[in-house]
């Protein structure tokens, strides 16, 4: 358990670095920040830009990491859920058959 | 010859998602595309939807009737979150529409637009990306198993 939660903290936090690297990055060669919102429209530089392409670019990659940090917490909730349905049906199983 | 056919579609099945899962992360991204090709992609976006419902059609209308009944946790789990998903998507392009400024203008169509389209458009994109995230880990087993069997076995396989 203790594994799982360390594990999902190492990604969290690579993540987190990545995003925040990519971001600084974009914000130095003055694109705009990259976040799913409709203001992102009015940003410097312009559509073809080369800030405003990088700015793209580097949306794309968040879209990725986030869509990757929500499966690393996901999946290993979900595989846990599914371990404790199996072990308690097997334990249900044991319990009928030795009733008999 | 059943086994074949499994392959195929279990195939295809693979491919449509991949192009699906690329093609949300760019339409997620209109800084990337221009506003008017993000329009184009997001409708497009809508017909690789329906081809993916109807590629599990009958996963869908199997767990519908059995949802109540005889259908383990994990497949009810599923089916709510793909429901929630779908609804969300259908949001997503249904603002979008409304506060487009190219796909309507082609048509000949006028949108009512307003900032509380555009904050459901935003809103539901951001919740977008976290149901697709799930849906994908739901479906993890099942993917990276498709990327050994489609992508990496044939790279594998020594040219005859």
């Amino acid at each position: 358990m203790f594994r799982t939660i360390g594990r999902i903290l190492t990604i969290l936090f690579v993540a987190s670095i990545i995003g925040g690297a990519i971001y600084l990055l974009v914000q130095m060669l003055g694109g705009q920040a990259a976040a799913t919102t409709m203001q992102q429209f009015a940003g410097q530089g312009g559509p073809g830009s080369q800030g405003a392409s990088l700015a793209g670019l580097s949306q794309v990659l968040i879209n990725l990491v986030e869509a990757g940090v929500v499966i690393a917490i996901v999946y290993p909730l979900q595989r846990r859920w599914l371990g404790r349905r199996q072990a308690r049906a097997a334990q249900a199983r044991r319990a009928v058959s030795l009733a008999h | 010859m059943a086994r074949g056919g499994q392959t195929d579609t279990a195939k295809t099945n693979w491919y449509v998602d991949l192009v699906m899962a690329l093609f949300f992360l760019i339409v997620l991204a209109p800084t990337f595309t221009g506003l008017p090709l993000h329009e184009w992609l997001g409708l497009a976006g809508g017909a690789i939807i329906i081809v993916h419902l109807l590629l599990h059609w009958q996963w869908i209308v199997t767990t519908t009737q059995r949802f109540f009944g005889q259908v383990n946790a994990l497949a009810r789990l599923n089916y709510v979150i793909n429901g929630i998903l779908l609804i969300t998507l259908i949001v997503v392009i249904l603002s979008g529409l409304m506060i487009s400024e190219t796909v309507l203008k082609f048509f000949g169509l006028t949108a009512s637009g307003g900032s509380s389209w555009r904050g459901i458009h935003s809103t539901s994109t951001n919740i977008i990306l976290i149901l697709f995230g799930v849906h994908v880990a739901m479906h993890w087993k099942w993917v990276t198993h498709a990327v050994v069997q489609y992508v990496f076995t044939p790279l594998r396989r020594p040219h005859s």
